[in-house]
């Protein structure tokens, strides 16, 4: 057998063109299904962007039939604890609170995903499943506690689409909040200063009303500023105390002997009056409830101008946000004491081609709740938009800066 | 030898042996974040723009945050969480945290995100949902002058006019004329600056990103020349110590407070985390501000973090940082005059040039600011010789000076940072 150098030195030709027709046979296997691969992932590719732009058309779509043509949704935040104490409170330095003073609790957060389950149904024909920034806009007050209720009430109404989803094992979505700080929020919150309704509200405090309440309760408020250690001499501090007890007893904690149920019922009574003495002329309704209204006025003439593509309004507030407007809208009569997730609901149909106006109430959200329809006073049940826009004209504030510091004092607030 | 001879060794070899160029997050006491939002759509596209149709190209809206967008913020988060387990319980505490995000949607969307990933429930509220709620906070952008800082500020304006009026701007303009005829002509949109330049730049760069092809005429300007005009508009906003004050002074002022506050027990409640969901502009301003820019676009989720740090006893110092990378660990950043780790004494002195003490005070156009004028209108009135001698070394001063801080800027660019806005890779 010849050494194999000299084999291939002999056959160099005939090797050379071997190696050739290899290399050339191999760049274009490799070529060849390179390619192919290319080409099938492009089709895959094709094909899964077409199952996920049908599955997106799916989930823009509406489903069921409805009239509601926009619905703005309003509330009160979930189960809190409280948020302080009082000088004898067992529980004052808070270590009963998970959470800490004023935060929201399980309870509550559960209570707020219920209620976005209930919008997700009743709403299925209003807002498709997509989130879509142009189909809703959130308000919240900037209460840690009023923001984290709408956050978990959004979960639940857009639960993160398959393909939605940032992490496949989290089923949720970011949804923006818009807030204002406090000292500046006229609109949820309402605590934005007006000096013109300070001067108002200490004196409805000091009216004939006011003293007549608290003389009527005066053995009750005695006793309650014994027993707490502290000064409760009027219906707005038993309020104060009220919420404190009420809480913790919800919290299954155990009240001292004093705060018996007997008590307890009619503080909530004085905690009632303490609520509406807020709005308790039509000045103050206009400063404190007015700009809410004047804020879904606005959402409402967009609409029937068909200048705006939005669906719904939600605005996460406080016991008082709710009191408020419901009080501006001229529910003077009734007394409102909302338990937390309180809804209010004003929803826009268009019926034969004409708008209507409905009102909805639930006064504390939990698992079978319905809505109450509410009857605007001086409209009929299904109140035109314009009968609804004429009767809340005259509490709307135009002036809203003017009246709170150079405008007339409050004729009413002192009788 | 004497005793001071000896103390002043014994720092010497002290200050040595300590290493001052360690990222070392396990002694961090109190963190401010100012990030950028994730991955969006076009704010604006231009009116030729063949990508203009927002069904089609741009289903979530514009200027809206894309899920790449928030899967950005949550892997972030998850960054976070990971750099400050020992800082921070996993558990999200309020009395530990506090979130504020200017008020857009890409930017509040973007914080929850974020949010979402750097504190998982530990104790799910409800069982098979790996997030819980955690509240953002913002301000409407017209009465924000922190994060967004919209908020109007009159003399802030005449000296920002002032600068597209100067001789500087006058240059560029000069230099960039024709980018700016073809851009208009071609665009369909008036383009006279840099910061037009910079959102069409802007826009097409997202094109580019989302594989649209962009028109025949981009091949022209498109990287390189708008590229320039775009990285020179993020120095705009705070190119002077005065903008730089009105500007990002603000928000460095509540960070040095949130500092100070923490250091003498006074920070209620004691927080550890403060966290700022923004934008490209806020965090170009804040760097300019503190003299620390690159000049180049701050890409999606960049993030500055400004850190305090505790060594046992009672030694504080400052750290800064800058992610702008993704998959790599922050650049550490040092304040001129300063170290990396910086004392917080020092870090206060050198900060407190750039803070207003009452920025709204800053703000009106006041007595001073007439009294300069008038004084200047009787400067021109007794034009002289001399006059015109000193302004012209002046000027050739403030040239050369310029020059040197470009070359400057561009050698810290190439030694310091790594970050091509233009690579698709990196995103991809």
């Amino acid at each position: 057998m010849p050494p194999p150098v000299d084999f291939m030195r002999k056959n160099r030709v005939k090797l050379a063109f071997l190696a050739f027709v290899i290399v050339v046979v191999l760049t274009l296997t490799l070529f060849s299904t390179s390619w192919s691969h290319d080409h099938d992932q492009e089709e895959a590719r094709v094909v899964l962007q077409e199952s996920l732009n049908e599955q997106i058309r799916a989930a823009n779509r509406t489903s069921g039939n409805s009239t509601v043509v926009f619905a703005s949704v309003i509330f009160r935040h979930g189960d809190r604890n409280p948020t302080n104490g009082y000088k004898t409170d067992p529980y004052k330095n808070g270590s009963e609170y998970v959470g800490g003073f004023g935060a929201l609790t399980m309870k509550g957060k559960k209570r707020m995903y219920l209620l976005g389950k209930y919008l997700r149904k009743r709403y299925q024909s209003l807002i498709p499943p997509l989130y879509q920034f142009e189909d809703i806009y959130v308000l919240s007050s900037d209460a840690d506690r009023c923001i984290m209720s709408v956050e978990v009430l959004l979960n639940a109404l857009y639960p993160p689409l398959p393909f939605e989803k940032i992490h496949p094992s989290l089923d949720w979505q970011p949804i923006p909040i818009h807030t204002v700080p406090r000292d500046l929020d006229k609109v949820v919150s309402a605590k934005a200063p007006c000096p013109k309704y300070t001067e108002a509200l200490q004196c409805v405090y000091n009216s004939s009303y006011s003293v007549k309440i608290n003389t009527d309760n005066h053995e009750l408020l005695e006793m309650l500023t014994l027993k707490s250690g502290q000064s409760v001499e009027n219906y707005a501090q038993a309020e104060s105390l009220y919420n404190t007890l009420a809480l913790q007893k919800e919290l299954g904690l155990t009240l001292p002997e004093w705060a018996t149920d007997e008590v307890l019922e009619r503080m909530k009574q004085l905690a009632i009056d303490s609520l509406a003495a807020f709005t308790h002329t039509k000045f103050m309704r206009k400063i404190r409830g007015g700009p809410l209204l004047a804020e879904l006025r606005d959402r409402l003439n967009q609409k029937r101008a068909a200048s705006s593509r939005l669906k719904m309004l939600l605005v996460s507030g406080h016991d008082l946000t709710l009191i408020n407007l419901l009080r501006t809208l001229g529910f003077v009569e009734t007394r409102w004491k909302p338990d937390f997730s309180a809804t209010l609901i004003l929803e826009l149909h268009a019926i034969d081609q004409k708008h209507i106006v409905q009102l909805w109430y639930n006064n504390g959200f939990a698992k079978e709740s319905t809505f109450e329809q509410l009857q605007l006073p001086g409209c009929d049940l299904d109140c035109t938009l314009n009968a609804f826009l004429e009767a809340t004209q005259d509490v709307t504030p135009l002036t809203w800066t003017q009246d709170c510091t150079t405008g007339p004092t409050d004729p009413d607030a002192c009788s | 030898m004497p005793s001071w001879l000896i103390i002043v060794v014994i720092t010497l070899a002290s200050s040595l042996a300590q290493d001052q160029n360690v990222d070392d997050p396990s002694t961090v006491i109190l963190t401010n974040i100012i990030f950028r939002h994730g991955d969006r759509t076009p704010v604006e596209p231009y009116p030729t723009d063949p990508y203009r149709n927002v069904s089609v190209y741009w289903p979530e809206g514009l200027g809206q945050l894309t899920d790449v967008g928030k899967e950005q913020h949550f892997k972030l988060g998850q960054y976070f969480r990971k750099r400050y387990d020992s800082l921070l319980p996993k558990k999200y505490n309020y009395n530990d945290v506090l979130v504020r995000s200017t008020d857009v949607d890409r930017t509040l969307m973007s914080a929850e995100s974020n949010l979402a990933g750097f504190f998982p429930p530990v104790k799910p509220w409800s069982p098979d949902l790996k997030w819980s709620p955690i509240p953002v906070h913002t301000v409407p952008e017209n009465l924000d002058n922190l994060v967004s800082m919209k908020h109007p500020c009159p003399r802030y304006d005449l000296e920002f006019k002032n600068l597209m009026e100067s001789d500087f701007m006058k240059k560029i303009k000069a230099q960039y004329q024709d980018l700016y005829d073809y851009l208009t002509e071609q665009t369909g949109k008036e383009v006279q600056d840099p910061i037009n330049v910079q959102y069409i730049f802007n826009t097409l760069w997202i094109e580019q990103l989302k594989n649209l092809k962009l028109p025949e005429w981009t091949k022209k300007v498109y990287p390189d020349r708008m590229q320039e005009l775009s990285r020179l508009s993020f120095t705009l906003n705070a190119y002077t110590a005065e903008l730089k004050r009105l500007k990002g002074g603000p928000l460095i002022g509540e960070i040095v407070n949130h500092m100070k506050q923490k250091v003498n027990k006074t920070l209620t409640p004691d927080r550890k985390l403060f966290l700022y969901s923004a934008h490209d502009t806020t965090v170009a301003n804040i760097l300019m501000t503190l003299d620390l820019f690159d000049a180049q676009n701050p890409p999606y989720t960049s993030s500055i973090l400004l850190e305090l740090h505790k060594l046992p006893p009672e030694k504080y110092f400052v750290t800064i940082l800058y992610k702008n990378e993704t998959d790599r660990e922050p650049f550490k950043l040092s304040l001129p005059g300063c170290a990396f780790r910086c004392p917080l004494d020092d870090f206060v002195k050198l900060t407190s040039p750039m803070i207003p003490e009452d920025w709204n005070a800053e703000c009106q156009l006041g007595a001073e600011q007439t009294f300069l004028f008038s004084d200047e209108a009787t400067l021109l009135r007794n034009l002289s010789i001399t006059v015109v001698i000193g302004s012209g070394i002046v000027v050739l001063l403030l040239i050369s000076v310029l020059v040197l801080a470009v070359a400057f800027m561009q050698q810290r660019s190439r030694n310091n940072y790594r970050y091509s806005p233009l690579s698709i890779d990196s995103f991809s």
